[in-house]
C-alpha cells in the first residue's frame, strides 16, 4: 500500500550522520542526498514487495510532492498543516536557526568530537523525512490531529493505520494500542503516540542521543508500563 | 489639555475620511490598546451601546450602562462606528455617506483603516467583530498585523462555514446573501468574493483571541434552523485555527453582545489583560484547558518511572506530556535544556523532532491523494527517471 517504505531504498541514517560529523555546518540539499542515496545498492526485494525503513523514501516523497503541486514542501506544510492546526512554533528548520526559546541538543554520535557536542546550530538536511523543529505543546496538538485523522477522508484515515503510512502502529492481540512516530537527530530525540481507545496523546522530547539513540529508549521503556494502562486500559479495547 | 482633547473626541460625530465621504464614529475612555467594535451586516454603532429591557421588550432598545461600549470604556479607549448602509435599531439609516453596494470585507478594512487614521485614533487595536464584522476584523488583522494586538470574534462568519455545509446548503446561503442587494443603498456584503480574497491573505500573527459562539439555533440562511450545527462546526474550526479561547456555552442567539453583553465584556477584558501582559494567547487551547492534573496516585507512579528512566538514560534533559481526555494531564521534565545556563526543560522550547516530520509529509501526500491531485498509480519514472527501477516504483512505495 501507500507510502510504506517498500521501495527497497537502503537506510541512509549512517550516511547522514557521517555527513554531519564530517562537517556539521554543511547544508546538503534533498537532491544531493537523493543523488548520494540512489548510488547505494538497493535491497534485494522488488519494489513494493518488502519493507525497509529509510529516510530516503520520505525525502523522495517530499520532492515528488513539490514537483507534483508546484509548491515547496515548506509552503505545503505551512498551508496544509501548520497554519490550520495553529502549530505556531513548528517550522521546517533547514539552516540551523531554531527560534528562541529553544532547547540545546548534545550529541555523542561523532567520534571525532568531544562528548556532548552542542548541535543546536547544525543545519538539518533530512527535509521531508526529518527537518521539522517543534515544541512539546505543538507536538501534543499534532498528536491529536494525527490521531483524529485531521483533514483526511475516513478511508485514508483507516488506511494510514492499517498500512502504517507514515506512522508506526503498536498492536496487542490484533488491536491497535497506539500509533505515532519517533524522531532522532544528532543531539535530539522525540516521540509522539496517540492511543485511539481513550484519545490520549503521549509526547516526549530529549536533548541527547547517548551516542546510540538508546538513551532515549531508556526513558520510554521506564514510562511505558505506567502510561499504557492509563492510555489504553484493557477493558476499553477488549471486544 | 489631554483631558479636554479626550472629552472632545468622546462625543460621536461624522469624520471626513476623504474622497467626499464621511463615517459616523463614537469613541470614549482612556487607555491602550484601543478596542474597535465592528457590527454585523447592516448593524450600526448602537448594536454595542443599546440594550433591550428584558421586562419591557416592547419598548425596543435604549442606551444602557450595562452595554459593551460603556462598560469597556471604563478600562480602555473604545470606538464604534457605522459602516455605510447600516441601520440603527429603530430602523433609521446611518448618517455615514452611502457607497455602491454590494460591498466586501476588503472594502470594510480599507474604510475602517482610513477612519481610524482620520480620527487620529492610534493602534494597537483590539478588534471585536460580530458576524460579518468578524470577517472584517480578521482581514484587518492580516492586512495590518503590526496594528492589531488582539481579537474578539462574536459569532463571526467565516470561510469554514463552506466546508461544514453541504454544497447545496452553501449555495442557498450565498443566494440568501445576494437577496440583500437592493437599490436603497443598504449594506449588502458579498460573501463569495470576500472569501476568495481572504483565502490569499497572509496568516494572522499569534495574538490573544476569544471566539464567542451562540448556542441557540438560528436560521443563518442556509436552508433553515436545522442547518445550524454547521455554524457550530465552523466556529470550532475558527477557534482552533486562531488558537483562540472558545466560549461556546453562551445561552445566547446570534447577537451575543445584545443578549449576553457581560460575556462579550469579559472576553474583551481578558484580551486586554493578555495584550497588556505581553501574552500571545488568552488561555491554553481547550484540550489543555479542559484537563485537570492527573490523579495523585497515577502522578506518583509516572514521576517514579520518569526518575528511573532518566537516571538510566544519561540524557542532559527530557520533557514528557501525557494528555488523557476526561482523566487528566501530566507534564514533567528532568535535567536541563542548556548545560551552560542549567535552564530547565519546558513545553515551549523549540527543538528538532526528526522523523516525526515523516508523519507530516505522509499526511500531506494523503491529503493530495484524497483531493485527486496525486495518483498512486503513476510510477516515479515521471519524476525520477534516473532512479533504478523507477518504472516499477509507485509513489505508494515510499
Amino acid at each position: 500500500m501507500l507510502l510504506n517504505h517498500s521501495s527497497g531504498f537502503v537506510d541512509i541514517s549512517t550516511l547522514q550522520l557521517d555527513l554531519h560529523c564530517a562537517d556539521p555546518k554543511r547544508l546538503v540539499s534533498p537532491d544531493e542526498l537523493i543523488a548520494m542515496g540512489i548510488k547505494l545498492p538497493r535491497t534485494k526485494f522488488p519494489p513494493g514487495k518488502g519493507f525497509l525503513y529509510s529516510s530516503l523514501n520520505t525525502i523522495v516523497l517530499g520532492r515528488i510532492l513539490e514537483k507534483n503541486s508546484g509548491e515547496s514542501f515548506d509552503e505545503l506544510l505551512r498551508k496544509r498543516l501548520l497554519k490550520p492546526l495553529a502549530l505556531h512554533r513548528t517550522k521546517l528548520d533547514t539552516n540551523g536557526k531554531l527560534d528562541p526559546p529553544f532547547c540545546h541538543g548534545y550529541t555523542d554520535f561523532c567520534r571525532n568530537m568531544p562528548r556532548q557536542t552542542d548541535t543546536s546550530e547544525w543545519p538539518q538536511f533530512s527535509f521531508a523525512a526529518g527537518a521539522l523543529a517543534s515544541t512539546l505543546s505543538d507536538v501534543h496538538r499534532w498528536g491529536v490531529a494525527l490521531g483524529e485523522g485531521f483533514s483526511l477522508t475516513p478511508t485514508l484515515r483507516q488506511a494510514r493505520i492499517d498500512d502504517e503510512l507514515g506512522v508506526g502502529v503498536q498492536r496487542a492481540g490484533g488491536r491497535v494500542i497506539s500509533f505515532g512516530h519517533a524522531g532522532s537527530e544528532a543531539g535530539y530525540s522525540a516521540n509522539v503516540q496517540y492511543y485511539p481507545s481513550t484519545g490520549t496523546v503521549w509526547a516526549l522530547m530529549a536533548n541527547g542521543d547517548g551516542g546510540t539513540g538508546e538513551a532515549f529508549m531508556a526513558v520510554i521503556k521506564a514510562l511505558q508500563p505506567v502510561v499504557e494502562p492509563l492510555a489504553a486500559p484493557s477493558e476499553k479495547w477488549a471486544p | 489639555m489631554v483631558v479636554a482633547a479626550t472629552e472632545a473626541s468622546n462625543s460621536g460625530g461624522l469624520v471626513d475620511i476623504g474622497g467626499g465621504r464621511k463615517i459616523y464614529l463614537q469613541c470614549s475612555g482612556v487607555g491602550s490598546p484601543t478596542v474597535v467594535l465592528i457590527s454585523g451586516t447592516r448593524g450600526a454603532h448602537d448594536d454595542w451601546t443599546d440594550l433591550m429591557d428584558p421586562k419591557n421588550p416592547a419598548d425596543g432598545t435604549k442606551p444602557r450602562e450595562s452595554a459593551v461600549f460603556p462598560q469597556v470604556s471604563k478600562v480602555t479607549r473604545i470606538c464604534v462606528y457605522d459602516r455605510p448602509g447600516t441601520t440603527r435599531n429603530d430602523t433609521t439609516v446611518t448618517d455615514s455617506t452611502p457607497v455602491r453596494q454590494p460591498t466586501t470585507a476588503q472594502q470594510g478594512v480599507a474604510d475602517l483603516h482610513a477612519l481610524l487614521i482620520a480620527a487620529k485614533e492610534p493602534g494597537p487595536y483590539i478588534l471585536v467583530g460580530h458576524s460579518w464584522g468578524g470577517l472584517i476584523a480578521r482581514l484587518f488583522a492580516s492586512t495590518y498585523p503590526d496594528e492589531v494586538s488582539g481579537l474578539v470574534l462574536v459569532d463571526a462568519a467565516s470561510e469554514f462555514l463552506k466546508s461544514s455545509l453541504t454544497a447545496a446548503q452553501w449555495a442557498t446561503y450565498i443566494e440568501a446573501t445576494k437577496k440583500l442587494i437592493e437599490s436603497n443603498g443598504l449594506e449588502a456584503p458579498e460573501h463569495a468574493r470576500t472569501l476568495g480574497l481572504l483565502h490569499g491573505s497572509p496568516q494572522i500573527p499569534a495574538m490573544p483571541v476569544v471566539v464567542l459562539t451562540s448556542d441557540k439555533r438560528f436560521d443563518f440562511g442556509a436552508g433553515g434552523a436545522e442547518t445550524w450545527p454547521a455554524w457550530r462546526t465552523a466556529q470550532d474550526h475558527l477557534a482552533k485555527v486562531l488558537n483562540a479561547k472558545h466560549v461556546s456555552d453562551t445561552n445566547s442567539g446570534h447577537a451575543i453582545q445584545m443578549e449576553q453583553p457581560q460575556l462579550v465584556i469579559d472576553a474583551i477584558r481578558e484580551v486586554i489583560e493578555a495584550v497588556r501582559s505581553g501574552s500571545h494567547q488568552v488561555a491554553r487551547n481547550e484540550t489543555d484547558a479542559e484537563l485537570s492534573p492527573i490523579a495523585e496516585r497515577s502522578r506518583i507512579a509516572l514521576e517514579k518511572a520518569l526518575d528511573e528512566g532518566f537516571t538510566k538514560s544519561g540524557l542532559p534533559g527530557v520533557i514528557t506530556g501525557l494528555w488523557i481526555p476526561s482523566t487528566g494531564s501530566w507534564i514533567a521534565s528532568r535535567g536541563v535544556s542548556d548545560l551552560k545556563t542549567k535552564a530547565p526543560m519546558t513545553a515551549d522550547l523549540q527543538a528538532p523532532i526528526g522523523s516525526i516530520t515523516k508523519s507530516f509529509a505522509v499526511t500531506i501526500a494523503l491529503q493530495l491523494v484524497g483531493e485527486g491531485k496525486l495518483r498512486m498509480e503513476d510510477t516515479i519514472e515521471r519524476w525520477y527517471p534516473q532512479i533504478p527501477e523507477a518504472s516499477e516504483l509507485l509513489p505508494k512505495c515510499f
